[in-house]
């Protein structure tokens, strides 16, 4: 004797009592996540594999990769130099208001140097150039991948890793320390004028404090942390880029999901470079 | 188009080179200039580093360029003196602190008179007695302050705590209130006195019209001779004195009868003998009052 039929269920765990099909539920969505994690993982593996493969390719990025310097390093002063200077400009205003009677005021001049070239400097034409360059990459890359550019790039055998991340990995690798010279240059200038016209320090005690303690090492230090900036920057916004999907709305949602995550990394970034170079600095 | 990118990136690469070595070479060496070097040593702990400034009698004359840091307890320093600038000979150098955040810069000090010679480049400065550093002067007003902590931690147990505050307001108080007394008093004794000379004053002047001055004179008289008259008692009375310490004289002296009276004394013990044979014989009678007393009558 037989009983009837089981009902035909859309999905197998539908079979199972409602404790079972939860917790299988919850085990299923947490290998998903990790399974997801690992996928993530091993496509930006993949994708390292690809740009250093790309480097044996001068021919196909070297003559693009002037032209994305000329995107992200001239194209960016003007932004670059205004931000320091308001910055050093501030920087100088705020130290000289906050400092107590009796204080030496070349420590205005120190203080200037310390926050310009050791911090704000780099981590500001980072986080600026996030915005400005970054999400211009990703856009870029993203709407070629939609529009199957890359595609016809493969198709005619060329590299697109070497035509379009390699350039611009090594435009930002170099240009970000070049635009964070002028940044600290600019911004200690804007603090030397601010104090001097606009405050009762004396040129004598902020270039006193200006050279106070000062070790190439520092300056070695901010082109360093700029370095890594431009290489997070090209790297994160490349691959959001590279990776999008659906149309133009998954343009827009890797640009944003780009800047995003670049921020993120340069300010992770920057406190990783504190916590292991400043010992360093101690002079 | 290639061609201008490539020329564009170049300026922007070369630009910022430039600004990097020349910006780097001035802050790290006081300018573009490197000055002539000056050596000197100084004792551990100086907290010298590069770039710290040096002054000549208290203007900048250059940096420090560099600290070497020695394993016998000394810092070699090199300072950095711009060009135009000469070091006298015989200058000390010292390690000067400046501000409140333990900042120091180098000092030279001159001798005095200065000479006319200078030091060369690459001469040694002769150290010169340490200045009291940051750290001594506020380990200094650390103590001043610890001071000041007990005392005021004192004042406030004595002062406050104990009540004294307020007793001395009630002093404060009750002085104030016994001022006023004291001033109403004091007024009323002005007054007083002021009454009181002016009494005398007339008293005086009463006086001085009711006295008559033949009144005056005769007892002027009286009271001279009263006075002659005493002179001549004392002379009496001394008189007297010298005869009788003449008398005693002679009494002690054994002299007449009062003074064989005095010095004699067998005199005396025949008084004695008299007396004890009186005492017997008073003793006697009183026993047998019969062996010498015999009434009869009829």
């Amino acid at each position: 004797m037989s009983g009837p039929p089981p009902p035909p269920f859309a999905k197998e765990t539908q079979a199972f009592p409602v404790v079972q099909r939860t917790s299988i539920r919850f085990f299923r969505r947490i290998t998903r996540s990790w399974i997801s994690i690992f996928r993530d993982i091993g496509l930006r593996s993949y994708f390292f594999r690809d740009i250093i493969r790309g480097f044996g390719d001068p021919a196909t990025y070297v003559p693009e990769t002037i032209r994305q310097m000329k995107n992200i390093g001239v194209d960016s002063v003007p932004l670059t130099v205004i931000v320091a200077a308001f910055i050093g400009g501030v920087i100088a205003l705020q130290t000289r208001y906050q400092l107590f009677p009796g204080v030496e005021l070349s420590i205005i001049g120190l203080a200037s140097r310390l926050m310009i070239v050791l911090e704000l400097g780099p981590l500001l034409t980072g986080l600026v150039l996030t915005g400005r360059v970054g999400g211009r990459m990703t856009a870029e890359i993203g709407t070629m991948r939609v529009t199957e550019q890359i595609d016809a790039l493969e198709t005619l055998a060329y590299d697109p890793v070497a035509f379009l991340i390699v350039p611009r990995l090594l435009a930002a690798t170099f240009m970000l320390p070049t635009l964070v010279i002028l940044a600290d240059a600019t911004g200690l200038l804007s603090a030397y004028f601010v104090s001097v016209r606009l405050t009762d320090v004396t040129a004598q005690d902020f270039i006193t404090g200006l050279r106070l303690g000062f070790g190439t090492f520092q300056v070695v230090y901010s082109l360093l942390k700029a370095m890594m900036f431009g290489m997070a920057i090209a790297l994160v916004c490349s691959y959001e880029g590279y990776i999008t999907e659906a149309g133009a709305e998954g343009v827009g949602r890797s640009t944003a999901r780009a800047v995003v995550i670049t921020s993120v990394t340069v300010l992770v970034l920057d406190a990783l470079t504190a916590g292991v170079l400043a010992p360093f600095l101690q002079t | 188009m290639k061609r201008r990118d490539e020329v564009t990136v170049g300026i922007l690469i070369t630009v910022a080179v430039v600004v990097l070595i020349l910006g780097t070479l001035w802050l790290a060496r006081g300018g573009l200039k490197s000055g002539y070097p000056l050596y000197t040593r100084f004792a551990w702990g100086q907290n010298l580093k590069q770039g710290q400034p040096v002054l000549l009698a208290g203007v900048s004359v250059g940096y420090v360029g560099d600290v070497n840091l020695r394993r016998d307890g000394y810092l070699d320093v090199m300072l950095r003196i711009d060009d135009q600038y000469t070091v006298p000979k015989g200058s000390t150098a010292i390690v000067k602190p400046v501000g409140i955040f333990g900042d120091v810069a180098v000092a030279l000090m001159p001798p005095i008179p200065v000479p006319a010679t200078s030091y060369s480049p690459g001469d040694t400065v002769p150290p010169g007695p340490a200045a009291a550093d940051i750290g001594q002067i506020m380990n200094r007003v650390d103590t001043i302050g610890q001071s000041v902590s007990v005392l005021m931690h004192a004042l406030q147990q004595q002062v406050i705590e104990a009540g004294t505050l307020k007793q001395l307001n009630r002093t404060m108080t009750s002085a104030a209130a016994l001022s006023v007394q004291l001033q109403g008093v004091i007024a009323q004794q002005n007054r007083n006195i002021s009454e009181t000379m002016a009494a005398f004053r007339d008293a005086a002047t009463h006086m001085s019209n009711a006295v008559d001055s033949a009144q005056l004179a005769a007892t002027m008289t009286h009271l001279r001779q009263t006075s002659e008259n005493s002179a001549r008692l004392v002379a009496n009375l001394d008189s007297t004195n010298r005869q009788l310490r003449g008398l005693l004289t002679l009494a002690q002296n054994g002299n007449g009868t009062v003074g064989k009276l005095l010095t004699d004394s067998l005199l005396y013990s025949d008084l004695r003998h008299s007396v004890q044979r009186l005492d017997s014989l008073i003793a006697d009678i009183k026993a047998n009052p019969r062996k010498y007393i015999n009434l009869k009558i009829f």
